[in-house]
């Protein structure tokens, strides 16, 4: 942490506290045609009062390109379609699979063949959380 | 119409959205410092648990039930209370929040049959957060409030209630005085004792009478109860008349230098909220003390007139500590320290003294602080006396990730 002496930042010659940088010279004869940058937020989120973003820490969805350690983005305001990959909670675990309905019943069915599909049935203890609509994985974090 | 959308047991909503496995549950939430009980669901009301009871009393009860407890989670709570405002933001052409859990809704363009816009609206908000909500719709914000209270209490499978014009006699003369918004228990006993005991008793109070034994705000409530809107955004919350700034140590503190920068951090949380809601102080109360029931006792504050109305957190800090040396004494284990600014005026309604300008200069170093603490986080600068991170900070054994604030939290997903 860098401790700075209040006398020093405040003294008396007033010295405005300024973020930005000063110019001096020419105008850019680009200034007009300035955009703001690319907006992650704006590629990711469609809804941001529905969106809530999750840690993948199992491989059963390693054939959808889904890897342990990515983060999963979640819509809750999206109905899943067959075949969309979706959190849910299963008997109070949230688990992300594809999901399939099929007559009454609620199909989980893993991208991994080492696991088994789920079905869920009435009785079971079953919550959709929501629907996956990107995944972000870092490979190198500075 | 207006409406005034609830959350149901906020809190313990809040947590349950991560917990699944928490379905079925009581959930109780805990004050600041684990003290009392704050929040409940039903399911823990329905066994006995109330707001306020200090925890450790029910704490086998808790356990019996199987009860979950949690510490209060306020940055979790706003942060799903943001996004349910701003869910209903998207079906009224006006919304006014009127506290971490409740808004009114303002209906004007609306074409839907109300029970369709308010099943609509609750079921966007449980799909999206998770959260259940309850809504009552009336023809004033009194008269919406008791309808949510009737939803609440009366239709709880369906969420829903729509007060209309026609049904407000029959249903205000079932809902007790104590029972209408903005009517204390002080006002509500002197009701009682002149024959006033229902809403409808008191709606048909003559507002002579009203005014010469109650107060203006009382005879808005009687408008509001006739149709008559009368309650207006900032009648319905004024700003602060005092900032408080205080919490408990977790582990008793018997040396000055602690209490010092215990003091000074709760003096620049108060001026945060000064400059927050656009006001100057023109008094500092600090004060220390040991634990209520414990020898030996010692508890003392000390008032510091400031010489001009000021939000500027130097002076303040220094004030607060000034204070503080002057009631310290050594040989106590103290539990307890705080900060009150006093005297508020708005920032720009204030006169100045001629003699001591150094007002500008003290604004300017005051708003560049906040701009900093907007852009970079309150953490990123702070008098050189608080550091945070200290063992006194707030006793919370029982807290939830942020979930949705911080990504070392984020839930984990199989």
């Amino acid at each position: 942490m860098l401790i700075i002496p209040l006398k020093t930042v405040f003294s008396h010659s007033c010295i405005p506290l300024s973020l930005a940088s000063v110019q001096a010279g020419f105008p850019s004869p680009a200034a007009d045609y300035a955009e703001d940058g690319l907006d992650f937020n704006e590629l990711l989120i469609h809804r941001k009062a529905a969106t809530y973003c999750l840690k993948v820490t199992g491989d059963s969805m390693t054939g959808a390109g889904i890897f342990p350690g990515d983060i999963l983005v979640v819509d809750r305001s999206i109905s899943p379609a067959n075949g969309d990959i979706a959190v849910a909670a299963v008997n109070g675990e949230f688990t992300v699979k594809r999901i399939y309905r099929t007559h009454g019943a609620v199909l989980l069915r893993p991208e991994n063949s080492a696991y088994c599909d789920i079905t869920v049935g009435p009785e079971e203890d079953f919550l959709l959380f929501g629907v996956v609509t990107s995944v972000v994985r870092q490979l190198k974090r500075r | 119409m207006i409406g005034l959308v609830d959350c149901n047991s906020f809190y313990a909503s809040c947590e349950r959205i991560f917990r699944p496995d928490l379905k079925d549950r009581p959930i109780v939430v805990l004050s600041n410092n684990d003290g009392c009980i704050v929040a409940m669901d039903r399911n823990a009301k329905k066994n006995g648990i109330r707001r306020g009871i200090p925890y450790f009393q029910v704490k086998g009860d808790l356990a019996a039930l199987q009860a979950e407890v949690f510490s209060s989670n306020y940055t979790l709570y706003q942060d799903i209370s943001d996004r349910i405002m701003e869910i209903l933001r998207q079906h009224a052409s006006r919304t006014e929040v009127y506290s971490i859990d409740e808004a009114f809704l303002f209906l004007d363009d609306n074409r839907l049959p109300l029970f369709e816009l308010g099943n609509k609206i609750r079921r966007d908000v449980e799909q999206c957060t998770g959260v259940p909500v309850s809504i009552g719709f009336g023809r004033t914000k009194t008269l919406a409030k008791i309808a949510n209270r009737w939803a609440k209490n009366r239709h709880e499978d369906c969420g829903i209630f729509s007060l209309e014009e026609q049904e407000e006699s029959s249903i205000l003369a079932r809902i007790n005085v104590l029972d209408i918004w903005g009517i204390g228990t002080r006002k509500a006993a002197f009701l009682f004792k002149h024959g006033i005991r229902t809403a409808l008793d008191f709606r048909e109070t003559p507002e002579y009478w009203v005014k010469k034994h109650l107060t203006q705000t009382t005879l808005r409530t009687l408008w509001e109860l006739k149709g008559i809107p009368s309650i207006e955004p900032e009648m319905a919350t004024p700003p602060k008349q005092m900032i408080l700034s205080s919490l408990g140590f977790s582990l008793p503190v018997q040396d000055l230098a602690t209490l010092e920068t215990a003091v000074s951090m709760y003096a620049s949380s108060a001026v945060k909220k000064l400059v927050k809601q656009n006001s100057e102080a023109s008094g500092v109360m600090v004060f220390i003390r040991t634990h209520r029931h414990k020898q030996p006792y010692f508890a003392d504050s000390r008032q510091i007139k400031l010489p001009e109305s000021t939000a500027y957190l130097p002076e303040i800090t220094y004030h607060a500590l000034t204070g503080l040396r002057e009631i310290y004494r050594t040989g106590y284990d103290y539990i307890k320290a705080g900060v009150c600014l006093y005297g508020l005026s708005p920032k720009n309604h204030y006169q100045h003294n001629l003699f001591l300008n150094t007002q500008a200069q003290k604004r300017k170093v005051t708003e560049s602080v906040q701009e900093i603490q907007s852009r970079f986080g309150s953490h990123a600068i702070s008098s050189g006396r608080s550091v945070s991170g200290g063992e006194w900070i707030m006793k919370q054994k029982a807290l939830s990730p942020r979930y949705t604030t911080r990504w070392s939290d984020i839930p984990d997903v199989h």
